[in-house]
């Protein structure tokens, strides 16, 4: 195992219904979907990095996951323990978008720094500017996020992102995909084997392995419902981590899609949530088996 | 004699009259901490932008002020505390985005920060007393008002 190379596990963290139309973009009037709110650990040898943070089920993040029906909540204390992570342990986290669901819970992690894209957080200003029938842009966003950023920054604990960045960690990139989920979305690839093995963790650019690969595997894209910016902007996006992993879909992983334990080793969790364990370092231990 | 109950919702009410106010002052709260953010991390921040929003978040403090000046709300003194802690906040990021030679950002960068955490936790407090008024409205409703109909007024 080489500092490089890390070890990737989607912890889900909480559950939800959530309209078809939300996730797959064409399919209306389809009904609803179990929807798994998952965050992601990457485990090498020098750090514990982890892709997003979840909610707090407290003060206005419980009152958000209540309104989209979110429930049984796990904290991460107890989530990160089935892979023996302790959130003290977590150095660097990346945010994909700043969602409630996303970015709603860094106060447990005191250790660690924080990477957004800048034009998430000028995005959400810009927003606020706007007059009061254009809220649904805010829609998903908790209002108390952005003053945890800004006390982040106090700390010297949030760095902005500009667009791409190769190595923004050792072997991980980040790829800015403005304007389509979010105003500063952005997707990672963790750059395993020195880039031979390469894994994209997809936030919310794809919330199921059909925005990919196509309905019954068709090979066309279909975007997100669920999106502020352009369904060409999301395309274009898709097309980017296709690239990106050489257009092997397999690869491409979307936490939202309750298929995903289906597709790699996985496990209940002691809560009953899932654990599934996309690739694992070299030495690394399974914590599936 | 009007009961404790009918007096528990009118001050209900006045609870949810001041909803517009502690909605904007939030509002506020989270424009300041993004031009926060954006100013004291920014690489190269659009400072055109970041002056106009500035002036909107100015414009909005007073509206607020105005707002909670003429409020019946239990919770107006902390939101009188939020709304100079908020005016403060901006006067210092004020100085940051029209810089003098004299300036020191370092320190108004500081001075906006902490202004942002009091305006923030003055907010917070409302909330939680909000909270658990609700709270307690719901308890009402889910047992001691079934009570009160089966005695068949409210005296």
């Amino acid at each position: 195992m080489t500092d490089t190379d890390y070890s990737i596990w989607v912890l889900e963290y909480a559950h939800g219904e959530s309209p078809v139309s939300g996730v797959l973009y064409t399919e209306h009037n389809r009904g609803t979907v179990n929807m798994p709110y998952a965050y992601v650990v990457l485990k090498s040898t020098e750090r514990v990095v982890m892709i997003d943070v979840g909610y707090n089920y407290s003060k206005h993040g419980k009152t958000m996951a209540d309104r989209f029906g979110v429930i049984d909540w796990q904290p991460p204390s107890v989530v990160l323990a089935e892979v023996g992570v302790m959130p003290d342990e977590v150095t660097d986290v990346i945010v994909t978008h700043a969602h409630f669901d996303h970015f709603g819970n860094s106060e447990d992690f005191p250790r660690a720094t924080f990477y957004l894209q800048e034009r998430e957080i000028t995005g959400w200003l810009w927003a606020l500017t706007l007059p009061k029938q254009f809220m649904m842009l805010q829609s998903a966003l908790n209002p108390d996020d952005v003053v945890t950023a800004a006390r982040l920054a106090t700390e010297g604990r949030l760095r902005f992102v500009d667009g791409d960045v190769d190595d923004l960690l050792p072997g991980i990139d980040v790829h800015a995909a403005f304007d389509t989920h979010t105003f500063g979305s952005q997707f990672v690839t963790v750059k395993n084997l020195g880039g031979s093995d390469p894994w994209i963790l997809a936030g919310d650019l794809a919330y199921a392995f059909e925005n990919v690969t196509g309905i019954d595997d068709s090979g066309i894209y279909i975007p997100i419902g669920n999106a502020i910016g352009s369904q060409l902007k999301l395309l274009e996006a898709t097309e980017h981590m296709m690239q990106v992993v050489d257009r092997d879909a397999h690869r491409i992983i979307p936490i939202h899609d309750d298929r995903l334990p289906a597709h790699f080793p996985s496990r209940k969790g002691s809560t009953g949530l899932s654990v599934t364990e996309i690739t694992l370092a070299p030495n690394e231990v399974s914590q599936v088996r | 004699m009007r009961s404790e109950v009918i007096d528990f919702l009118v001050d209900e009410r006045a609870v949810y009259e001041h909803a517009a106010e502690f909605e904007l002052a939030n509002q506020i709260l989270q424009a300041a901490s993004a031009i926060y953010v954006i100013l004291s991390i920014s690489r190269s921040p659009q400072m055109a932008e970041v002056s106009s929003a500035v002036d909107r978040v100015h414009d909005r403090i007073s509206e607020l002020r105005d707002a909670v000046g003429g409020s019946r709300s239990p919770y107006r003194a902390d939101l009188r505390r939020a709304t100079i802690s908020l005016d403060r906040a901006v006067e210092a990021l004020r100085r940051i985005v029209a810089p003098s030679t004299t300036l020191d950002v370092s320190r108004c960068v500081r001075a906006a920060g902490e202004c942002v955490a009091s305006a923030a936790s003055f907010l917070d407090r409302t909330r939680n007393a909000w909270g658990g008024r609700n709270r307690f409205m719901s308890n009402c409703c889910a047992t001691d008002i079934p009570q009160v109909a089966n005695r068949g007024s409210i005296e």
